[in-house]
């Protein structure tokens, strides 16, 4: 990320929101929403002195740390790292952009005046010849299943909090401790977490078993804490990964075939895990001072809105649809729109990278070749015969037909590029005005007449 | 001993079209993944000889003798802790009925007192074969006399009350239906009931797995509850209460609607609170709450009773360990009370245990059997708790 944004050839439009997208591949249109930061970026040097000036010491639950520490209202986002390293000012929380009254000593504190309360919205159009979307995941939310009591007590963390806890730049400078401040003795780690679950997600959502068994080791060598693991299946798919969960084994991590059935916060306060030891059949409740669950991984909740400003389509699970399971993974139905990571489906780091890099390259060798090769099975309009009645252009999964006014009426028309001979508008036409060149009726009856000779 | 594993299993053992006979939707069962969320959620799964995830792999692999002789099917009080959890999505406590559905079938032998129970409902249509003329025995000697309840079936009531078979002729639940039509009177809300035409609603037949003969309760007691043609049918039991809402569906000839609507009690007494038609005075007591089964996990009536608990001035709700989605079941469900006490009892002790922790001094529920069971459990281990219905703990409470 940090080279992406010094590139002199990559322009980072951060803090911003494609709003509407038009053309086709070769020729897209992008509207983009650039919300204000409220600080100039030629000036601010990211030293961090508005976020330490900033009067609302409460501040608002810091989303870096998944809520587990509070920022400011002006900050620099991921506790300072992030790219470009520049500060923000949250307008949701800002005393003076919400209530008008503050003594605003950011002002004051930024040593190159780059604060500034004026700036607003800015709409920017960029022309460009390929998409890649790349938005990711969002985190399962375990209030959504009651049983593992998420929220009734602090020492019920999801995956995300885990890792923040364990990271050198989080709210423990990477000391794993409970929200009492201790070093656990007892640790469990619960699998499958809104996922593989009618309740919440049917998928497997194939990063957990490896984060958990990480997890898992990061507790034994930070804490020595004893952990027990409950799974159904420990997934260990990809290279050396089967290695790890033996060393993980082996550094004295308790597994238990059980899936965690329950998870009751007692009244004194420690939590009790509950599951049946299925190798052997018996009840298993055992008493701990902190619980992970690993989360699954979740299309992001404005899914729906992202595939239907780029027209591209969702699978059953949510994450965007890929043209072919096997054989264009990062493709999208739409030519010149791609996938990168795991928006399209739960990704590790690196299948993220492999499939983002795919991505990439396919883009470049479109790009470069400065031509795009069509298929010849599209459909076409006969003028003379099309009623203008405008019957299939939402039909068109494609976007490919647009409306052409001519004289006193107009005439469908069908964008060559964007067409995939699908054939939906022509079985639609009333008038019969539209044919899939190659399938035309005369060509599928021959076939037919032929095979039935 | 009987229905112990083979010392080997081999293919020719495996029998696959047994599970077809057992549940409907087998091929759901099959997906089970063995994950043991349902063995760690039953109550009385450690009282079980298979634990419920074992019965389905004895299932799946056709051991039909070691799944006839186990108790596992008739220990299951129909709770559905399991089934809420079930990741695959399997309705576990419907499996657990089909197994009792296909061993009545079958012929197969079944406990006495489900006998008994069939006997009693088909002679008399009450569960505890007494005369149905007396079902309003617990209205007798009541002060002040509920002047309403003398007149039964005369002109359209807002309430019709649906009393069920427990408090009608359990002398210690009388006080709930007591409790609820004084409350109507305080409150000018006119009421009926069924009197001695008011049936078994079918729900302890059915769980038996006799849901044949729930068919003649159910048509019955809908053309009995049309005829009064009241604004709502309000039963004071969650099950007569879970079965009117989700099994008389089945058997109102082909009509939409039954013309009212189902309440339980502690709806429309949430209702009542919120018209301010009902008035509370303080009552300065620490309680707890019990869900029952057939009210939480099978109709998702959490939040009403508790917001009748709330309503009363001085009054402290503490929760316990697990409730709603996760509360543990008194044990009095699925006729496992009449079946297998001991096992009642047992699992009654433990969520009494969990009411004592909380620093309550009364256990509230709704529901008839669950207060049976928990006073049961009070008593027998000499704990200090009260235990009332939240119909009683209304009563008490109102500025009369």
């Amino acid at each position: 990320m940090m080279d992406a944004g010094r590139h002199p050839h990559i322009t980072l439009l951060t803090y911003s929101e494609v709003e509407e997208v038009s053309g086709y591949v070769g020729h897209f249109k992008v509207k983009v929403r650039q919300r204000p930061r409220y600080v100039d970026m030629e000036l601010c040097t990211g030293c961090g002195a508005c976020a330490e000036a900033c009067v609302f010491k409460k501040g608002v639950p810091n989303e870096y740390d998944a809520g587990l520490s509070r920022r400011r209202a002006a900050y620099i986002p991921l506790n300072g790292q992030g790219v470009p390293m520049k500060a923000v000012i949250d307008d949701q929380a800002c005393l003076y952009l919400t209530r008008g009254r503050c003594t605003q000593a950011c002002l004051e504190a930024c040593p190159t005046r780059a604060i500034n309360f004026e700036q607003k919205e800015e709409i920017v159009e960029l022309d460009v010849g390929a998409i890649i979307i790349a938005t990711g995941f969002e985190m399962f939310d375990p209030h959504r299943l009651p049983a593992f009591s998420y929220g009734r007590s602090p020492n019920i963390v999801d995956g995300l909090q885990f890792e923040r806890l364990s990271s050198a730049t989080g709210p423990t400078q990477g000391q794993i401790l409970t929200a009492e401040g201790k070093r656990p003795e007892r640790v469990a780690i619960i699998h499958c977490v809104g996922s593989r679950d009618e309740h919440a997600n049917r998928y497997c959502s194939r990063v957990c078993c490896m984060y958990a068994l990480k997890h898992a080791h990061l507790v034994r060598d930070k804490t020595g804490a004893e952990v027990f693991e409950f799974y159904m299946d420990i997934r260990a798919f990809g290279k050396d990964y089967e290695e790890f969960y033996e060393r993980v084994q082996e550094e004295g991590v308790y597994f238990v075939r059980g899936r965690g059935a329950e998870v009751v916060v007692l009244d004194d306060g420690r939590i009790q895990v509950k599951a049946e030891n299925t190798t052997l059949g018996i009840p298993v409740q055992i008493n701990v001072d902190m619980v992970i669950l690993a989360t699954a991984m979740e299309p992001p909740r404005d899914a729906d809105r992202v595939a239907s400003i780029f027209g591209i389509s969702r699978s059953a699970d949510g994450f965007f649809q890929e043209a072919h399971p096997k054989l264009r993974p990062f493709h999208t139905n739409t030519e010149g729109i791609f996938l990168a990571g795991s928006c399209q489906s739960p990704k590790d780091v690196p299948d993220t990278v492999a499939h983002a890099s795919a991505a990439a390259a396919e883009v470049l060798s479109l790009l470069s070749r400065g031509q795009v090769v069509i298929s010849p099975t599209t459909a076409v309009v006969d003028e003379q015969l099309c009623s203008g009645c405008k019957t299939c252009i939402p039909l068109c999964p494609y976007t490919a037909i647009s409306f052409v006014s001519q004289d006193t009426t107009g005439v469908a028309t069908i964008n060559e590029a964007l067409c995939k001979g699908c054939g939906t508008c022509v079985a639609a036409c009333p008038a019969g005005a539209i044919t899939a060149r190659h399938f035309s009726d005369r060509q599928i009856l021959a076939e037919i007449e032929a095979l039935l000779r | 001993m009987i229905g112990e594993l083979p010392p080997l299993l081999t293919a020719e053992q495996v029998d696959r079209d047994f599970i077809k006979l057992v549940e409907p939707d087998w091929q759901k069962l099959t997906t089970c993944f063995q994950c043991g969320t349902c063995s760690a959620s039953c109550p009385a799964a450690e009282l079980m000889d298979y634990a419920p995830r074992q019965l389905w792999e004895l299932v799946r692999l056709g051991l039909r003798e070691q799944v006839t002789n186990s108790r596992t099917f008739w220990l299951c009080t129909q709770c559905y802790a399991c089934q809420v959890r079930c990741p695959r999505g399997i309705l576990i406590g419907e499996t657990m009925r089909h197994l009792r559905e296909w061993a009545v079938a079958q012929g197969l032998e079944i406990p006495p007192a489900l006998i008994q129970l069939r006997d009693a409902v088909a002679a008399t249509y009450n569960i505890l074969n007494e005369d149905n003329r007396s079902r309003l025995i617990w209205s007798e000697n009541l002060e002040p006399a509920p002047a309403q309840l003398r007149q039964s079936g005369q002109g359209q009531a807002e309430v019709l009350l649906f009393t069920g078979c427990v408090s009608s002729f359990y002398p210690m639940a009388y006080t709930i239906p007591q409790s609820f039509v004084q409350i109507l009177e305080q409150a000018g809300v006119t009421y009926t009931t069924m009197g001695g035409e008011e049936w078994c609603c079918g729900y302890p037949l059915y769980g038996a797995g006799m849901k044949e003969r729930v068919g003649e309760l159910a048509r019955h007691n809908i053309e009995q509850a049309r005829a009064r043609a009241p604004q709502s049918l309000v039963a004071t039991c969650s099950s007569c209460y879970h079965t009117w809402r989700h099994l008389y569906p089945e058997y109102m000839n082909g009509q939409q609607d039954f013309g009212f609507q189902i309440l339980h009690a502690s709806e429309f007494l949430a209702r009542l609170v919120e018209e301010g038609r009902i008035r509370m005075g303080e009552l300065p007591w620490v309680v707890t709450y019990h869900d029952p089964c057939d009210l939480g996990r099978k109709n998702g009536v959490y939040e009403a009773p508790r917001a009748v608990i709330r309503s009363i001035p001085g009054m402290e709700l503490r929760e316990m360990a697990n409730n709603r989605e996760n509360a543990i079941c008194c044990g009095g469900g699925g006729d496992v009370a009449i079946m297998e006490a001991d096992v009642t009892e047992h699992i009654a002790e433990r969520r009494l245990a969990q009411a004592v922790a909380t620093g309550a001094t009364a256990i509230i529920s709704s529901c008839q059997q669950c207060k049976r069971t928990l006073l049961q459990a009070a008593r027998k281990t000499k704990t200090r708790i009260r235990v009332l219905d939240i119909t009683e703990l209304v009563w008490q409470a109102m500025e009369k």
